[in-house]
């Protein structure tokens, strides 16, 4: 670390401690992503809230050399000579900057698009190809030209990116899904874009319940690619945590050839949830694959070829293999559910308390390095030594939680969750917005399944939950602790996560241009607030919502006939999808024709579509 | 099978022998011969074990002559013509007494002495008579004075004695002893002796032969090979032979033992454990009765343990003046207060023949549960009554977990059947249902909670059989062992369970099943694992045996999700009963633990134990065994470290107590886990509740074929979705079980253990039998969780409570006596008579395989297996359910659904244990008619049905 740094970090830690009244931000790193250099000796540590990118020598443990970024940088791609570090700068405007990595100097930027994040270097060199993923797009970068030179759509929310060695394929991991939530198979996919063609080519479904993507890696012979995600039982009512009742961690493998599902295998026990599974990475040798769960502060250690050979050996419908019936999976059908099919094929290494959040995971050699966004630190584990024992390096000064961090990290954490099963981010991503899914919780009976709600706003427009079962979200967040997580917590839990919601700011809309209403947008803005449109006399004022429950016509075959639902603000509404109660919209140009009989739901049905799509263009910049 | 008493009894001699004082401190020099004859005695236990397979004449006859007398065989031949032992004196001398001591353990093989003869020689070939008893059977160790039959001989001299008996039997005596004219000695002990044959019940008896020092020394050294302290023992050992390497052994013991002092997991120094007297009445239920107890010990804390001058002081002598015993404590997670239970020991109450009478048994002869703070200060009893109270844990919401006698014999157990023991304090209680008597009523005791000042009283289970052992785990549910036996085998099924601390949510953990080991007793999770250590115990024993480490992420049934700890000591009862016993493990690792350990033999079921078999040890599963501490009179058990403990989360609780006393529960898929329907074959569930029973007779009254059937209440059906899911209103607190019936409403499927909901609870599940390793798959909302959780609709006439008279008999009145009489004119139809008073056993007698056949296989089975329920399988129903009817008989599908029914539930004859219960059962049913809908079938049985 810089002199000059550690000084200015040394004064912003103490004036948290002296002025505990006016204590300003402190300056929190977040290491988000890691990127190891070709000889081991560097890993580049990507600060998410500190914009800036670390230069870690891993010889002597310490910080070399900080880089600052312009916007929070959520991506390291390193090229394969160690010499040029790509590093996604995440805005509404975002930047990838370039860096000299031997004089630790940012030497360009190229524009990129909203909340560009996981770049990807074609095996050529050539392009990057970074996800942009409030655009739902992957842009192809030409790092000759340094220019965007093609756009291609994912279905939603692209979040991670992986490239085949012999550079054919780039798989793509959707975040969430992007259909309607009412019906019976609801999952996010891998979308796999053909590079020549440069197009999608095929959209790989995760099974039922996937959710909350995180990441995808390919194996570095290129034969199979694996993904870390979350396989939500949503069908079921939320009635307890036991044996993964409500939401499972899972580990999708697919087979690069045949562009397949291989099977989905469960990362928890039994009686002990992993959850948020979210970095990955493979071995160079291909047999070992590494995950990180960044809720219950782990790392599962995964024998491949094991885990391969055990998924060949299971029966296939019809087939006449013999099917051993004293094992949970007899075929392979079984295995997602199967919360035992790990067992002797993975090491599941609980990492040390000042680890909390690891979200970046690099395998050099037989060390495994992990970047833990909570609590600034990295963590390192030898997979070769005797006892695999994790060991904790700190970043930065150790730093007090402000309590909306500690509100951020608590949402963020299963281990307030009996059993380690979920935590509040596990229905609500990692920022406190939605998962696409139906939830049938019991506040308000069960049977009637209703979509997992943002929370962006929550405190400031009572009452919550879609009946309006809670008052406000202060006793909301208390009813979720006790019956999401099923535990009792301290008082503070409850207050710091207030305030984190509290602090939640919306993120521009991806329809802004500059930051400002296209011009259909404005047109649509006068309709919405039109008399005879109305739709502003329920979305009113600038959370645009009147804070009460209506009929707008949506009362579902699962509702009693006298629900009334409560109206959802609309800022930041282009991401909350799918909408409406039961998540019956897939989106809000569905809400506003489909979904909207008799006009219960505004006066929309005399629109011209020129006007619908003027109407929609402005809902969708909120 | 003696001599290992013999060892333990010298080793305990010399415990005696020496200064214990009060608040004692131990004088090193004592403390290290203390700890010295331990490692000897481990030696001895070894070698027994090794020899033990491969016993010569001349080992298990020692056991004749090693001065052991205890009321069982010393030594025992094969069953042959003329069985003999005799003894070697050594030289000729003139006799004057040869005393035998006769087996006492049971009148029917000391029968067998009965005829003995006595036989003399000089030189082991030409032999005389000297004497022969008369037929009068004798004993010995279990006589009122403890005395042997004493044979007086006159000019006799011999070297060798002989006890030969006629005829083709087993020879089996205690012991032999010879006195010689003018020495009081007998003149026998420990000489070599030798009998005509061995047989499975043989022991090596090694007294006084040389143990082989240097392969126990190899042992020591073998187990710490990666040590390089041992190296240096090692070569020094290679130049030693075998006899003089004792001393060695003793310093490779004393370096482990070091070692093993300096672990850093014994990061406490103090250690909180028990001194006390196991109960009087060897049985795993038993072992918890007051009046069973035996009297003395307390609770103590052991300083200085690390050292050579460990240090013991009595945190309950100032309190506790009276005779009494107490019974295993546990530690606040701040480590400030410890919970105990105790009760005062009075010496005529074991005796008392009528024990179920209240009256004939004071209060403080109860375990009850007391507080008190770790210094010894601020003594508080927290439970009263005539209730068994113990077992108390720390919950970590501030209240505690423990177990008590209080369910007693309510249908409906929650909050309010606490509240009536707090109420009236002498409820009679309810029964285990395979055994007891008015002097030994085998009282269930399930978990209960309450606030840290005892008030708040719950039942949080209302299992009918018993739970033991609670423990609460990292997770913040609490591990229990419970014994469920619905339908099948009482012998082996004292699985571990889990529950949370609210009474919700019990489930499986492991074995319900696995019949070896029969119980997994006193559960721990161990710190920084996910794995849960176990004592492996055995029934007819108290909690003591071998110790298992648990990997339930492997699994929940068989061996692979255990590990052996201890795989040199079997499971007890299951596999053999060891010689020492392991019990109480605390965990520091996976591997090391504290725990009591001890020479304890097999005591019969009912017999009383040794009154200091158990020391403390710090035990390493790598084979170390070190003494922490041992009392020459007296067990110690029970051992805790001093330190603050992390606190479990506190689980949040839905619970409504004071809303309607009912739950309901959703089930997924009822075919998930059944491999021959397909989803939509099931059409229903009956759901059955098991009262519990209310007498302490075994088959009394005889309620159907099994001498030991659960008591049942058919309350009645819910509808099953095409889809298999069902979602359904039952009563809360009521122990219930279901069966997946088929479109004619028998039984494809049924459980055998049983399940709960508490007020206000929705409990989901997956299926009938799945895995227990599985989540519910993903595939659509259950069609059952759409809409309204149904009522129960109410079987036949007769189900509930379940009484054969009404449910079938009206059937049989109507439809059948008129030909299925003793006096029909058809000679076939009076040989199977269905009227009243002789119906039952009739029908239970009919066809191939039986009602009977069937039931009872399926007892022993344990397990069930779809489409083996007795409706499917029966001849009766096929008959009666025949398109044509029988000779012209056509039952309705009401008249059928009483025979389904009945069937199904195992033919019991009756499902309540008195008119009062059946009254209660009755009373119920009023009360819950919001739970109930409309029968479908009527309730009279139909009249018509002949052309």
């Amino acid at each position: 670390m810089k002199t000059e740094n550690v000084l200015l970090r040394l004064a912003l830690a103490l004036a948290v401690v002296s002025s505990a009244l006016a204590a300003p931000t402190p300056n929190y790193l977040s290491p988000t992503a890691l990127a190891a250099a070709p000889a081991g000796h560097t890993l580049y540590v990507a600060c998410a809230t500190a914009n800036e990118v670390m230069v870690f020598d891993t010889d002597s443990r310490k910080i070399s050399r900080t880089i600052a970024m312009p916007a929070s940088p959520l991506g390291l791609a390193l090229t394969p000579d160690g010499k040029t570090l790509y590093v996604t700068c995440a805005a509404p405007e975002s930047e990838v900057c370039v860096v000299d990595t031997a004089k630790a100097k940012m030497i360009a930027k190229i524009p990129a698009g909203h909340t560009a994040m996981a770049p990807v270097l074609g095996p050529d060199g050539k392009t990057l190809f970074v996800c942009n993923r409030f655009n739902n797009e992957v842009a192809f970068i030409d790092l000759a030209s340094r220019k965007t030179t093609k756009r291609v759509s994912v279905p939603r929310e692209p979040i991670s990116a992986a490239v085949t060695p012999d550079g054919k394929f780039l798989f793509v991991a959707n975040h969430i899904h992007a259909g309607r939530a009412d019906v019976d198979v609801v999952a996010s996919s891998i979308s796999v874009i053909d590079l020549a063609g440069g197009k999608v080519c095929k959209d790989i479904a995760l099974p039922n319940g996937s959710t909350l993507v995180r990441e995808v890696r390919v194996s570095p012979d290129g034969k199979h690619a694996v993904v870390a995600h979350q396989l939500s039982r949503f069908h079921l009512p939320t009635t307890q945590l036991e044996r993964g009742w409500v939401n499972t961690s899972a580990a999708s493998l697919i087979d690069v050839a045949d562009l397949k599902l291989i099977n989905t295998v469960l990362l928890d026990n039994i009686d002990a949830g992993a959850a948020n599974p979210w970095a990955v990475a493979w071995s160079a040798d291909g047999k070992t694959i590494v995950i990180t769960h960044a809720g219950t502060h782990e790392l599962s250690v995964v024998d491949f070829p094991a885990l391969l050979a055990k998924l060949e050996k299971l029966a296939v419908p019809g087939s006449a293999r013999k099917v051993d019936y004293t094992a949970a999976s007899r075929t392979a059908a079984d295995v997602p559910n199967d919360l035992s099919f790990l067992v002797g094929l993975r090491q599941r290494i609980k990492l040390a308390e000042a680890d909390r959040g690891p979200r970046a995971v690099v395998l050099v050699g037989s060390r495994v390095w992990l970047a833990n966004y909570f609590t600034d630190t990295l963590t390192v584990i030898d997979l070769a030594a005797p006892r695999s024992t994790p060991e904790s390096l700190a970043l930065g000064f150790r730093q007090e939680m402000t309590l909306v961090r500690r509100g951020e990290f608590l949402f963020n954490d299963a281990t307030i969750c009996f059993q380690g099963w979920q935590s509040c981010s596990s229905c609500h991503s990692s920022d406190a917005r939605v998962d696409g899914l139906n939830w049938d919780n019991l506040n308000d009976g069960i049977g009637n399944p209703k979509s997992a709600k943002s929370l962006l706003l929550a405190h400031s427009t009572p009452p919550s939950m879609w009946l309006g079962v809670r008052s406000n979200a202060y006793v909301a967040v208390r009813a979720g602790i006790r019956n999401s997580m099923f535990t009792v917590q301290p008082p503070e839990v409850a207050n710091a996560i207030d305030d984190y919601f509290k602090s939640l700011q919306p993120i521009p809309s991806p329809h802004l241009v500059k930051g400002k209403l296209s011009p259909a947008a404005a047109r649509g803005k006068k309709l919405f607030a039109s008399d005879t449109v109305g739709c502003a006399d329920c979305h009113k004022g600038t959370l645009h919502t009147d804070m009460k429950l209506h009929d707008v016509g949506t009362v579902g075959k699962f509702d009693q006939p006298r629900d009334r639902f409560d109206t959802p603000s609309l800022v930041e509404v282009w991401r909350s999808g799918p909408y409406l109660h039961d998540g019956r919209a897939t989106t809000i140009r569905d809400v506003v024709i489909k979904c909207n009989k008799d006009d219960q739901h505004g006066n929309t049905s005399k629109l011209t579509p020129a006007q619908i799509d003027d109407l929609v263009e402005f809902v969708l910049s909120l | 099978m003696k001599t290992i008493q013999v060892i333990a009894a010298a080793f305990l001699g010399l415990l005696t022998t020496q200064r214990f004082l009060v608040a004692a401190t131990v004088s090193p020099d004592y403390w290290r011969e203390i700890v010295q004859a331990d490692w000897l005695l481990q030696a001895r236990l070894d070698a027994e074990g090794e020899h033990a397979a491969n016993v010569t004449t001349h080992d298990d006859a020692a056991g004749g002559s090693d001065g052991v007398t205890n009321g069982k065989w010393g030594f025992h031949t094969g069953e042959q013509e003329n069985p003999w032992w005799q003894v070697d004196l050594g030289e000729v001398m003139p006799l004057s007494q040869v005393r035998l001591w006769n087996r006492s353990d049971n009148e029917g093989s000391a029968r067998r002495a009965a005829r003995f003869r006595l036989l003399l020689s000089e030189d082991a070939k030409n032999w005389h008579q000297a004497y022969q008893h008369d037929g009068t059977v004798f004993f010995g160790y279990h006589m009122p004075d403890r005395s042997p039959l004493v044979v007086r001989v006159t000019n006799a001299a011999a070297r060798f004695v002989r006890i030969q008996l006629p005829g083709k039997t087993f020879l089996h005596l205690d012991e032999v002893e010879v006195i010689a004219v003018g020495k009081g000695g007998n003149a026998a002990l420990n000489k070599p002796a030798n009998q005509s044959s061995a047989s499975q019940w043989s022991v090596a008896h090694r007294v006084g032969k040389d143990l082989d020092w240097r392969q126990a020394t190899t042992k020591v050294l073998e187990r710490n090979r990666d040590v390089a302290a041992f190296a240096a023992l090692k070569s020094e050992l290679a130049d030693l032979p075998a006899a003089s390497a004792q001393p060695l052994y003793l310093r490779a013991r004393q370096l482990q033992r070091q070692l093993a002092l300096k672990d850093p997991l014994l990061d406490f120094d103090a250690i909180l454990f028990t001194k006390r007297v196991p109960g009087s009445f060897n049985h795993m239920s038993d072992q918890y009765y007051g009046w069973w107890s035996r009297p003395g010990g307390g609770i103590y804390l052991l300083r200085n343990f690390k050292s050579d001058a460990p240090i013991t002081e009595c945190l309950t002598d100032a309190h506790f003046k009276e005779p009494g015993s107490f019974l295993r404590p546990a530690l606040s997670y701040d480590a400030k207060t410890i919970l105990f239970a105790w009760c005062k020991h009075y010496p005529q109450l074991a005796k008392e023949k009528d024990k179920l009478n209240k009256a004939n048994v004071p209060e403080d002869a109860f375990y009850h549960i007391f507080e008190m703070n770790l210094d010894g200060s601020g003594l508080r009893q927290l439970t009263h009554g005539k209730y068994d109270d113990f077992d108390a844990r720390y919950l970590p919401d501030g209240r505690m977990v423990f177990l008590s006698t209080r369910r007693g014999q309510a249908v409906q157990v929650g909050k309010r059947s606490a509240a009536a023991t707090l109420a009236q304090p002498d409820l009679p209680d309810c029964y285990v249902r395979c055994g007891g008597d008015a002097s030994r009523p085998v009282a269930v005791y399930t978990l209960h909670t309450m606030n840290a000042d005892g008030s708040d009283l719950t039942a949080i289970s209302p299992f009918e059989m018993f739970e033991w052992e609670p423990s609460v785990a990292p997770d913040g549910t609490i591990l229990y062992s419970r014994w469920d036996y619905v339908d099948r085998d009482n012998m082996p099924y004292m699985s571990l369970w889990s529950i949370n601390p609210d009474g919700t949510n019990a489930r499986l953990v492991y074995g319900n099943y696995t019949q070896a080991p029969h119980c997994t007793f006193e559960p721990r999770a161990i710190p920084g694992s996910r794995k849960i250590i176990f004592t492996a115990s055995g029934h007819h024993s108290h909690t003591m045996g071998s110790l298992v480490l648990l990997d339930p992420a492997i699994g929940s049934e068989g061996k692979a999700p255990i590990t052996r700890l201890t795989p040199d000591t079997p499971f007890p009862e299951i596999e053999g009963w060891p010689a020492a016993f392991y019990a109480n493990p605390w965990p520091l690792s996976e591997r090391t633990h504290l725990v009591a350990w001890g020479v304890e033999q097999n005591v019969i079921e009912g017999r009383t134990r040794p009154v200091n078999g158990m020391g403390l040890y710090l035990f390493n599963a790598g084979g170390g065994l070190e003494l922490l501490y041992r009392a020459p009179d007296i067990s110690s058990m029970y051992p805790i470290p001093v330190k603050a403990q992390p606190t479990p989360p506190a689980l949040a609780s839905t619970v409504n107590w004071d809303g309607p006393q009912e739950g309901k529960f959703l089930i997924s898929d009822v075919s998930r886990g059944l491999s021959t329907v397909k989803p939509g074959d099931i059409k229903a569930l009956r759901v059955v509740a098991i009262p519990a029973k209310t007498q302490p007779w075994m088959n009394q009254p005889v309620l159907g074929l099994t001498r030991d059937d659960p008591g049942k209440a058919v309350l009645g059906t819910v509808p099953v979705e095409a889809d298999g899911s069902a979602y359904f209103r039952v009563p809360s607190g009521v122990a219930l079980f279901f069966q997946a019936l088929d479109a004619e409403g028998r039984a494809v499927q049924t459980m055998r253990s049983a399940t709960h909901v508490q007020p206000g609870q929705t409990l989901s599940c997956t299926g009938c039998h799945d895995s227990r390793k599985d989540t519910p798959p993903p595939a659509r909302a259950p069609l059952a969780s759409l809409r309204a959780a149904s009522r129960i609709t109410p079987g036949p006439d007769g189900s509930w409570p379940l009484r054969f008279d009404k449910l079938i008999q009206p059937v049989l009145d109507a439809q059948c006596v008129r030909c299925h009489t003793a006096k029909s004119d058809d000679a076939q139809a009076a040989k199977f008579v269905l009227s009243p008073g002789r119906s039952y056993e009739t029908l239970a007698a009919h066809g191939k395989p039986s009602l009977r056949d069937t039931v009872l296989a399926a007892y022993r089975e344990g397990v069930s297996t779809e489409g083996r329920n007795p409706a499917l399988r029966s001849s009766l129903l096929a008959l009666l359910a025949a398109p044509d009817g029988h000779h012209g008989v056509k039952l309705t599908r009401a008249d059928l659904d009483r025979f389904t029914t009945w069937l199904d539930t195992y033919g019991q004859r009756a499902g309540a244990f008195s008119p009062e219960q059946e009254e209660d059962l009755h009373r119920l049913r009023r009360e819950w008619t919001d739970l109930l809908a409309t029968p479908i079938f009527s309730q009279a049985p139909s009249a018509g049905g002949r052309p």
